[in-house]
């Protein structure tokens, strides 16, 4: 299997707090892995590490065989067209419509008219049962139809890789199932994703393969076909939780 | 007590060197054609042309008032038909620059600082970056470009409405002749006096806009660090309209002192 994105040894802190000491990981093409843990446990930091927004005090981050731990921001811009990031609020634009948010990276990084630009986003908005909210503003939609349109932003550029911020965190029961229905729709195509999430439904219906993070470093990884066995441990977690 | 002086100094050099990046960043990429006109253009009409009302009664009710003083004050010397003159100075080289600031650093920066805190604090400044663009091309830039286009504009209106003002009060209170007033103003200001107040605008106009980007940038406290940003950056740039204004006036006078030998 490819791997896309390796993380090796990778240390953070912020200030004498120390998150991770040594995390390592592969994240192979195609597959979505879920990555689950306490609060506090760093699940978010390395997220957003591994499209550039933090930096790593030690350790190494490797996209596609390239260093990209070290890279400038200038150096990464034209890397953030492939891996995509949806934030755990959906941080849209608020002065912007939908549509406006969803033209956004296109106008930076392709040459469509507005009209296919429109049309793209229009196609993209259904898909994720958003009709007729093209015109709306943020502020006119519900916490989880924001979350939906930042999906939807986030996969404007047919990125490779997306990373998703609890997708699920604060919503009702409808809603995840709508989210959770996104990402296995975008599975069974050719993204490969990470999951950062606390809602173990969506962990174990999306995930291909799930790692735990608890004591400031990855402590176990199972893959689902795994964890139908009983008696792995990241099971017992995850029935203590459910529990 | 020495220590948080210290580091208060620590952290004034820190967002001042911060500041001198923004700039250095906006303008070059201004000269990459980055920056998107209509960016620029909406925020020329937020800054300057909504700015209008406020400089426009502070820069008349200046003029009134300070003619008033002067002419009164001035009256007992026998001194009244001074007073354009002293007007026409002090309101081309002084007023209309600083004051225009300081109203542009109560409304433009809290405004700029306010905005950029809440779009920090809601990861909106973080989007940007993860869609591939960059918040100093996006947020910094237009702002910049459209404060160094409008405080001097600004800073013209300010000038011309007090005097108009002044000439007001001078004529009805004063008992002076408007064409008198028009004719000291043209005879005693001279094109350096002018320029020395007209080039401060811009120097101010750095001095709201940066500083309100920098402390919206470094929000960390949620909304009561929106809160504390906006309040920093009215007070630091108010600060650094005085600090500047007083090495600028200096170096006015350096240069007229060179000139006279």
């Amino acid at each position: 299997m490819e791997t896309v994105l390796k993380v090796s040894n990778f240390h953070k802190s912020f200030g004498t707090k120390e998150i991770h000491k040594g995390t390592s990981f592969e994240l192979f093409r195609g597959e979505c892995l879920g990555l689950l843990g306490g609060s506090g446990t760093g699940k978010s930091v390395i997220l957003r590490a591994l499209v550039g927004l933090e930096r790593p005090d030690d350790g190494e981050i490797y996209y596609k065989n390239r260093k990209v731990h070290t890279l400038s921001e200038s150096e990464w811009r034209p890397l953030r067209k492939e891996i995509a990031y949806v934030f755990q609020n959906g941080a849209l634009f608020d002065s912007l419509s939908v549509l406006e948010n969803l033209s956004y990276p296109l106008l930076r990084h392709t040459k469509l008219t507005q009209e296919e630009i429109t049309k793209k986003a229009i196609r993209i908005l259904n898909q994720l049962d958003l009709f007729d909210t093209e015109h709306l503003y943020p502020n006119e939609l519900s916490g989880g139809m924001q979350k939906r349109v930042g999906l939807a932003r986030s996969l404007m550029l047919k990125p490779e890789v997306v990373l998703f911020d609890e997708p699920t965190a604060g919503l009702d029961p409808k809603n995840t199932i709508l989210i959770q229905e996104a990402i296995c729709k975008l599975s069974k195509t050719d993204y490969t994703s990470i999951l950062v999430t606390h809602d173990m439904s969506t962990a174990l219906r999306v995930c291909d393969r799930i790692m735990l993070l608890e004591d400031n470093k990855i402590k176990l990884t199972a893959t689902i076909e795994e964890l139908k066995d009983k008696s792995h441990p990241l099971y017992e977690f995850i029935k203590g939780v459910q529990n | 007590m020495k220590i948080v002086f210290q580091l208060k100094v620590y952290y004034f050099f820190k967002m001042l060197g911060e500041c001198t990046e923004l700039s250095v960043e906006s303008i070059v990429k201004t000269f990459q054609g980055k920056i998107k006109l209509h960016a620029i253009t909406d925020q020329i009409i937020d800054i300057g042309i909504r700015s209008l009302p406020l400089i426009s009664i502070t820069a008349i009710s200046t003029g009134f008032v300070m003619t008033l003083q002067f002419g009164l004050g001035l009256e007992k010397y026998g001194g009244k038909p001074y007073v354009p003159a002293v007007m026409a100075l002090s309101v081309f080289m002084e007023i209309a620059p600083v004051f225009t600031a300081l109203m542009c650093a109560a409304r433009v920066g809290a405004g700029i600082a306010s905005v950029v805190g809440s779009m920090k604090v809601t990861q909106q400044l973080d989007a940007i970056r993860v869609l591939g663009n960059s918040p100093v091309e996006e947020i910094v830039a237009p702002r910049l470009i459209a404060c160094l286009i409008s405080f001097p504009i600004l800073t013209l209106i300010t000038s011309f409405l007090a005097l108009i003002s002044s000439c007001v009060v001078s004529t009805t209170e004063l008992g002076l002749d408007p064409f008198f007033f028009y004719q000291k103003i043209i005879s005693t200001v001279t094109l350096h006096e002018f320029y020395s107040g007209f080039f401060k605008s811009y120097i101010f106009a750095l001095c709201v806009c940066l500083p309100a980007c920098y402390y919206g940038f470094h929000v960390r406290e949620g909304t009561k660090g929106v809160g504390l940003a906006t309040t920093k950056s009215v007070v630091t740039g108010s600060i650094l309209i005085f600090i500047s204004d007083f090495f600028m006036t200096k170096m006015y006078w350096i240069i007229e002192a060179w000139k006279q030998f």
